[in-house]
């Protein structure tokens, strides 16, 4: 290990002026008193407490961390010399590789969740053959880097003791199995339900929710329903503390754990049957236009050289594909669970690396959740991104959502330096179709009225007619951000 | 079926001893307990497997073969889902 920081863990009167505070905790980590996350500058760290030393000496001499680094299971990090952020009790501080863009699994479309699950298994059951547990199992601790699921609590290890029950298996049961079967069994949609439960969908109203039927199902029976029952049947009794734990062994805990790993990868979502799945195949676009406006957006972003893109209203990814294929990281954000779905199935099929389909809805994007409003970060809080794509996103905002134009542009400044955006004006027959079952209450929505519009928050750059069709591609630069 | 009681035994035994963990989440009471349940049905199930397939090798319907211990269970890939699951 390269600069090794040997922290005396500091005790009693010296500790308070020992605090170096310096940086920022991260909002999200307080739970653990093995140790948290800190910012610093540009960095990231994590502070490894005292209490944590045991578990996370074990992590790294029992071949464990090397283990699941390999596999890109675990998020890799190097022990820095660095000033802790809190010097009383502090053991060692890491600096993890950083995750580019945090995401949250409201915002993950079902494989995604499902991949994040089979991980954490597959992760417990390799360090159940060295000795370890995991001690929790949130989804809060997967991100997605490169196309894949990645641990990146380092802290999540602890010792292994030969009968001890999984503490986290509840957890992983909120956070995982109940979620995902009501979106395979009952709908897709109910992952929103993730937003309402920072701690995962309690399983008693999971066990209501999802239809009779599940009961058939030994797998959901036994983790779901009965555990539900079970919980409900020891949460208020004098035996809700008993003095001694249930004995699992080894072999019984490893059963468990496979168990839920084939559940788990038997439920299945079919993408299928929504409204923006088959999009393009019923657009009015004919092929050549198609392929302007594909040149188009290519040429903008060759002119705007983004570090990074967002596109918002992505659909499959068809144009987030033309800046992720160029190596510019991007985010394919789309309101449809079926397209993310579809979307984050050819990412894996294709093995891209610098695209990430997520769920996102523009009229209510992500809130910050959890204590204080600060443990998850908004969207907002995330932003802003270099580069912000809206193709034919435009007329579904302000029609189909009454959005006046001048707020989608006051908040489309807020989240991106420079903007590509495409405006549909009232012949498309998209836009047709959206007025055609109510009256037209929009008498600013046209060209003239869009660049007037946007001419508060943006300077335009280029604009230019996409063949063929009656919308008009713009590139822009956000008055607001450096 | 001395051999049967015996596991039996065993794991109820398992079920019923343990010290309370160090964690710092709740795992739960019924947690806990359904998963002491579940190990045990898990353990019962092994040890009739293996029982079956040493009676299959007794009356030299089955060859011998590594199912032979329960420390198999042990050395499984984590994704090759070969083992008894619950």
């Amino acid at each position: 290990m390269n600069g090794r920081a040997v922290l005396d863990g500091g005790a009693g009167a010296e500790c308070s002026a020992l605090i170096a505070e310096e940086g920022a905790r991260s909002g999200g980590s307080f739970r653990d008193p093995a140790g948290f996350v800190f910012f610093r500058g540009e960095e990231v760290y994590r502070q490894v407490n005292v209490s944590g030393r045991e578990s996370y000496d074990q992590l790294m001499n029992s071949g464990l961390y090397a283990a699941l680094v390999e596999r890109r299971m675990l998020v890799r990090h190097k022990e820095v010399a660095v000033r802790p952020f809190d010097a009383c009790g502090a053991y060692r501080v890491l600096q993890p590789e950083q995750v580019d863009f945090v995401t949250y699994p409201y915002e993950w479309c079902f494989s995604q969740l499902q991949d994040a699950a089979l991980l954490t298994l597959d992760a417990q059951l390799t360090a159940l053959r060295r000795n370890m547990s995991l001690k929790d199992a949130t989804a809060y601790n997967v991100q997605f880097v490169h196309g894949r699921p990645v641990l990146i609590d380092t802290l999540s290890f602890e010792t292994y003791e030969e009968g001890r029950p999984w503490v986290a298996y509840r957890q992983f049961c909120q956070h995982f199995l109940a979620p995902l079967a009501l979106m395979a069994r009952v709908d897709v949609r109910l992952n929103h339900l993730l937003r309402a439960y920072i701690d995962g969908i309690p399983l008693d109203f999971a066990s209501k929710l999802l239809p009779r039927g599940t009961r058939l199902n030994m797998g959901l029976l036994i983790h779901l329903h009965l555990h539900a029952r079970m919980q409900g049947a020891y949460a208020s009794t004098e035996s809700s503390k008993p003095k001694r734990a249930m004995a699992v062994s080894r072999n019984g805990l490893i059963g468990i754990v496979q168990g839920l790993r084939g559940i788990v990868s038997k439920l299945h979502w079919n993408a299928s049957g929504t409204e923006w799945a088959r999009y393009y195949r019923s657009t009015n676009y004919s092929d050549a236009s198609f392929d302007h406006k594909k040149q188009l957006v290519g040429e903008y972003l060759s002119q705007a050289k983004p570090r990074g893109v967002w596109d918002l209203g992505a659909n499959t990814g068809v144009f987030s594909r033309l800046a992720a294929d160029a190596g510019t990281p991007t985010i394919a954000f789309d309101i449809d669970p079926a397209a993310v779905e579809i979307n984050y199935r050819e990412m894996k099929r294709k093995q891209e690396i610098c695209l990430l389909p997520l769920l996102l809805d523009l009229t209510n994007p992500t809130p910050g959740l959890g204590w204080g409003g600060e443990e998850r970060d908004s969207l907002l809080m995330r932003g802003p991104v270099d580069c912000a794509m809206a193709l034919a996103l435009i007329h579904h905002i302000a029609i189909s959502n009454n959005v006046p134009m001048r707020k989608i542009a006051a908040l489309l400044s807020r989240l991106c330096r420079t903007l590509i955006i495409e405006f549909v004006p009232k012949a498309d027959s998209q836009v047709k179709r959206l007025l055609a079952s109510r009256v037209d209450i929009f008498d600013d929505y046209h060209q003239a009225g869009f660049e007037a519009a946007f001419a508060e928050s943006f300077e335009i750059l280029r604009q230019e007619a996409v063949k063929g069709t009656e919308r008009t591609l713009y590139l822009m630069r956000s008055r607001s951000q450096p | 079926m001395f051999k049967y009681r015996d596991h039996l035994a065993a794991a109820v035994v398992l079920v019923a001893l343990s010290s309370p963990a160090y964690a710092y989440i709740d795992p739960g009471s019924g947690s806990m307990i359904l998963q002491g349940i579940l190990a045990a049905v898990a353990a019962i199930a092994v040890t009739a497997k293996l029982w079956w397939h040493r009676l299959l090798v007794l009356l030299r319907i089955r060859k011998p073969s590594s199912l032979s211990s329960s420390d198999s269970v042990m050395n499984g890939d984590p994704s090759s889902g070969s083992h008894d699951r619950l």
